[in-house]
């Protein structure tokens, strides 16, 4: 018979440490060669999970015959029009962000930001290229998405390692949209080759600084925090 | 006078034709190919994800290693007198249903250490529960949909009765033991909910949010039980020299564990703990369903610190005012007003993502902890004198840290916690709050 010095409980006989608080458990006059049957068993069941990857590729099959049908129509009856081609990038647009990641056997974040990052650019390089206006592509277009990109990769690998708390999580999402914004109207005003002062991003910093300041101050003081906490829980 | 005899006549005519009329009924319900899920359980289906669903499970630890190939012919036995069990869930156009199995009975597997997974309804062939055994214990898993707390005892004690009597035991009926020569009756296969209605007021459940506990979060499927295995004699004096009873005690414990463990992390949000309660004995209706609603007691720690005994006096006067005929009724016909609204014409698949949503959103989260307390099981001397005791475990919660299970048996009293985490204060705080107030506690854990 064993007991817990710490909690006062009885233990099973063979136990080598507490169950509630992990305290060792030294019992000289239990013999360590008896054989001791534990109260549960060690069979582990794990259930099968849903087959995610034979659901990605049905949906990708799915995807795939009505862009073979368009573009078999389109070369057959309207050679001179490359409308298929809308159809074929759109759909690959939609097939890369919604179906590709259930195929992969293990996702990580910046692999797929960076995958869905790079077929937008092929999509927006596809309609700059039918309409024609390359120069906005590689001007506006493309340094708009580079930065998007950025900034959400580094704010889901910033949640995803660092795990912080709901003040910092605030604080690192203000302040994102506050250089995003930034970042937006220094592209725009270079691309249209107008002064490159911000204006409007400035209102839109200055209530998101603002905003962080407040959050820097929640995440500091406890007795802020826990005001917050009493005075806005949802009920 | 001269009538007596005619009246007589009359009487036993009556009686006979009555006799008759139930007979057919029953046979009827018998051969039943299949029933409609009863108020309770039209719920849980719609829960179900491919990560968890709301099982429970009963155990019998028997003083004797189990045999297996005894215990599966026990429930081959044991599985007609219980038609409303011998189901597989079937999706019709408005409602999930239950139809008969045409599998005989499921298989008796060795025990796991994970119990109470997600249930698949084409797994373990289409059957709602799931038997296991390992050493001397004799587990059944069962999907709530099916049944609750006292439908599942029944159950298990039965089969254990059949077991013991395959063995040579002579075990008769009685308690806990029904009889699996008889029929089942009407009143036992009826969704008894709809006799209970009938209300003008309706009492709908809290919609407050509570305190929930956090920690490191155990992979899927897999849970943390710590059972505490106290004598009931000694309980029962502590909770009476409190002034109150055994449920009304243990209930308090619970909830007095989540008051301090939001007290250590500083939080002031309200702590409650959910309390089922079995109808059957308040109406009078024995059913194999499910037949349980349940209570809310909580405590606001905004209004200050509480010491155990305030705790336990808000508890057991909470219990006193709420644990009453009209208010049972008032709440059951708030939960089929539910059932009975523009909400019944709504397709499967629509009701399915309401319920979804609406449980991912407020299902937990009215509860800091559940403490299912079955109270004492008993079951014939003959059978008694080869059961240790006999264990009751709540399924593992989704935002609950820990749901609990007790129940009597004997002269023990088993408290079973299913933890979702990797620590164990909840477990700690309950247990040693029990030795502190001059308890014997013995625990058995899966925890390595």
């Amino acid at each position: 018979m064993s007991y817990c010095v710490n909690c006062g409980v009885e233990l099973d006989n063979g136990t080598e440490s507490c169950p509630l608080c992990r305290t060792p458990v030294v019992n000289p006059n239990i013999i360590k060669q008896q054989e001791i049957t534990p109260s549960f068993p060690d069979r582990i069941y794990m259930p099968k999970s849903l087959n995610k990857r034979f659901g990605a590729f049905i949906a990708s099959m799915v995807i795939l015959l009505p862009n073979i049908v368009c573009t078999l129509v389109n070369i057959l009856f309207y050679p001179d029009s490359i409308w298929g081609w809308l159809v074929n990038a759109t759909s690959l647009l939609i097939w890369v962000v919604f179906v590709s990641p259930f195929l992969w056997k293990k996702t990580v974040s910046w692999a797929l930001i960076l995958i869905d990052s790079v077929c937008v650019m092929g999509y927006a390089a596809v309609i700059c290229g039918l309409t024609g206006n390359k120069d906005a592509y590689f001007g506006c277009v493309l340094p708009l998405i580079a930065v998007v990109a950025v900034i959400v990769g580094f704010f889901i690998e910033f949640k995803e390692h660092a795990k912080p708390g709901w003040p910092v999580l605030c604080i690192a999402a203000f302040t994102e949209i506050l250089v995003s914004s930034l970042s937006i109207e220094l592209i725009v005003r270079n691309y249209l080759d107008i002064n490159m002062l911000p204006a409007y991003s400035l209102i839109i910093s200055a209530c998101c600084a603002t905003v962080t300041a407040f959050f820097i101050a929640v995440a500091t003081n406890k007795k802020l925090r826990m005001w917050m906490d009493r005075k806005f829980f949802v009920e | 006078m001269t009538f007596r005899p005619y009246l007589c006549i009359i009487y036993n005519g009556y009686l006979r034709i009555r006799n008759y009329a139930l007979r057919k009924g029953v046979t009827a319900l018998q051969n039943k190919s299949w029933f409609k899920l009863d108020n309770a359980g039209k719920i849980f289906p719609g829960q179900n994800t491919s990560t968890w669903s709301n099982v429970f499970r009963f155990s019998v630890l028997m003083k004797e290693k189990v045999k297996p190939e005894v215990l599966e012919q026990a429930l081959k036995d044991v599985l007609p007198r219980f038609p409303c069990f011998d189901v597989c869930m079937k999706r019709g156009f408005f409602w999930y249903y239950l139809k008969k199995n045409p599998h005989g009975s499921p298989e008796v597997k060795p025990d796991i250490v994970n119990p109470c997974y997600r249930v698949k309804f084409n797994e373990n062939r289409g059957y709602l529960f799931r038997v296991y055994y390992y050493e001397n214990k004799i587990s059944v898993d069962f999907y709530h949909a099916l049944t609750d707390g006292r439908g599942a005892s029944l159950f298990t004690c039965t089969l254990v009765a059949q077991y013991l009597r395959l063995l040579g035991y002579d075990i008769p009926n009685g308690y806990n033991v029904l009889d699996i020569n008889q029929k089942p009756t009407a009143e036992e296969l009826e969704d008894p909910f709809p006799k209970c209605a009938g209300s003008k007021a309706k009492l709908p459940r809290g919609k407050k949010w509570v305190y929930h506990s956090r920690g490191t979060k155990l992979p899927n499927h897999m849970v943390n039980i710590t059972s505490g295995i106290i004598p009931l004699a000694d309980l029962k004096a502590v909770a009476k020299s409190k002034g109150v009873t055994v449920t009304e005690f243990v209930e308090t414990v619970l909830l007095y564990t989540m008051y301090l463990m939001q007290k250590a992390e500083g939080g002031t949000k309200p702590v409650s703990v959910q309390i089922p309660v079995d109808l059957r004995n308040v109406f009078g209706i024995n059913t194999l369903r499910n037949f349980s609603l349940t209570y809310n007691a909580r405590i606001d720690p905004n209004m200050g610190e509480y010491t155990f005994d305030e705790v336990l006096t808000q508890v057991s006067a909470y219990l006193k005012q709420t644990h009453n005929e009209k208010t049972l009724r008032a709440m059951t016909t708030a939960n089929l007003k539910l059932e009975q609204s523009v909400m019944k014409y709504m397709p499967l698949f629509i009701k399915d993502l309401g319920i979804g949503i609406s449980f991912l959103i407020t299902g937990e989260k009215t509860t800091s902890i559940l403490g299912s307390n079955m109270g004492l099981v008993k079951v014939p001397d003959e059978m008694a004198q080869h059961v240790e005791r006999m264990y009751l475990m709540a399924g593992p919660g989704v935002i609950n840290g820990s749901r609990c299970g007790a129940v009597g048996f004997k002269d023990t009293f088993v408290l079973t916690v299913a933890n979702i985490y990797e620590e164990s204060e909840i477990e700690r705080l309950i247990f040693t709050q029990l030795v502190k107030m001059g308890l014997h506690v013995k625990i058995e854990s899966n925890r390595k």
